[in-house]
């Protein structure tokens, strides 16, 4: 327990001096962050932005078999994603 | 047409009408050609169904990459009629949309993709969350030591942690404006931080015992607690980071997690 209470001392020093942060351990990147925050707040009216054509469409959308098969970025992952341990 | 009833339960039988397409009661009250009014209607039901599918399509616009237009649209407006918006806020709308994928049985083939929007829900509502200005450092460095390992700390609220079985940040990043979707790792279990800095989204990927902490920390354990036993490890590396990020609001001593 001594050893711990000495880590936890030097553990809190650390956070009070606060001169660490993930900036340069995790976001060294900084086009990674693109324009995130901005990209939501020109989301943020959805509400009305997509008061659309599609909801306007003659008929309700019958469920398709196509709707069902993925088509998307995800056929880049292929099979290649393998399943975690223990699954 | 029969006697009109109060406006709470038209209302009611309206919104049974629009949201579980049960159009028949309502119908019953309504003006003019029962045909007419049916189409009409259909208007407010794909409407809306458009409304809530645009706004996951706003929380969740990796999942919507990911699987393409047809499907997302398709299992939004499925998840729409299980699980309509509980709050006016179209923002709210979508919380236990990761767990409905889970259980879609189209989505089957993709088992990382609730993983993945269960990240996107993180950023979404870290986004969202309040604001809070980090603790006292002044006060906190005039605790003692006897009373350091009992200090429990209150996390800034637009901090989340999504820890996957799958590489789900590196399918994120992939998945970003202009990027192809392929992404640069296959394999990892990803324990991924979320929050918000200057307005923001931030990231890290973290270690899993790091992980363990933060997950400990927030759950208002004690910083000794939080540790955890057995080999001492560099914890005090995670606690400043979180210190310099401004991710710890309050601190208590004792017993009690900080309000």
């Amino acid at each position: 327990m001594n050893s711990k209470r000495l880590l936890i001392g030097s553990a809190l020093a650390g956070a009070i001096a606060a001169g660490l942060g993930f900036a340069q351990a995790a976001l060294a990147d900084d086009a990674k962050e693109k324009c995130y925050g901005i990209a939501k707040a020109g989301q943020n009216d959805c509400g009305t932005a997509t008061h659309s054509c599609a909801g306007l469409a003659k008929k309700d959308n019958a469920p398709d078999e196509w709707k069902y098969v993925a088509k998307g970025t995800c056929t880049k992952l292929g099979g290649k994603l393998k399943p975690p341990a223990g699954k | 047409m029969s006697a009109a009833p109060a406006l709470a339960s038209l209302q009611a039988l309206f919104a049974r009408a629009v949201v579980a397409g049960e159009d028949e009661a309502v119908l019953a009250h309504l003006a003019g050609d029962p045909e007419t009014a049916r189409r009409r209607l259909g208007l407010y039901r794909r409407a809306i169904l458009a409304n809530q599918a645009g706004a996951l399509r706003a929380a969740f616009p990796v999942v919507a990459r990911l699987v393409g237009e047809g499907f997302f649209d398709e299992a939004a407006r499925r998840y729409g009629e299980a699980s309509p918006p509980a709050r006016a806020d179209l923002n709210r709308h979508g919380e236990s949309f990761p767990a409905f994928l889970s259980g879609y049985p189209h989505a089957a083939s993709m088992p990382w993709l609730a993983d993945v929007a269960r990240l996107e829900w993180a950023a979404h509502e870290s986004l969202m969350a309040a604001d809070e200005a980090p603790l006292d450092f002044d006060a906190l460095a005039r605790v003692e030591a006897a009373g350091q390992p009992c200090l429990r700390f209150r996390l800034h609220p637009s901090l989340r942690l999504v820890r996957s079985a799958w590489p789900v940040l590196a399918i994120w990043e992939a998945n970003q404006p202009g990027r192809d979707g392929t992404p640069d790792r296959e394999e990892g279990a990803d324990d991924v931080l979320a929050w918000r800095e200057a307005g923001r989204l931030r990231y890290a990927l973290l270690a899993p015992r790091e992980a363990a902490f933060v997950e400990a920390l927030a759950r208002g354990e004690t910083l000794a607690e939080a540790a955890g036993e057995g080999e001492p490890w560099d914890f005090g590396t995670m606690l400043g980071r979180l210190a310099g990020a401004g991710l710890l609001c309050a601190f208590s001593r004792g017993a009690a997690a900080p309000p």
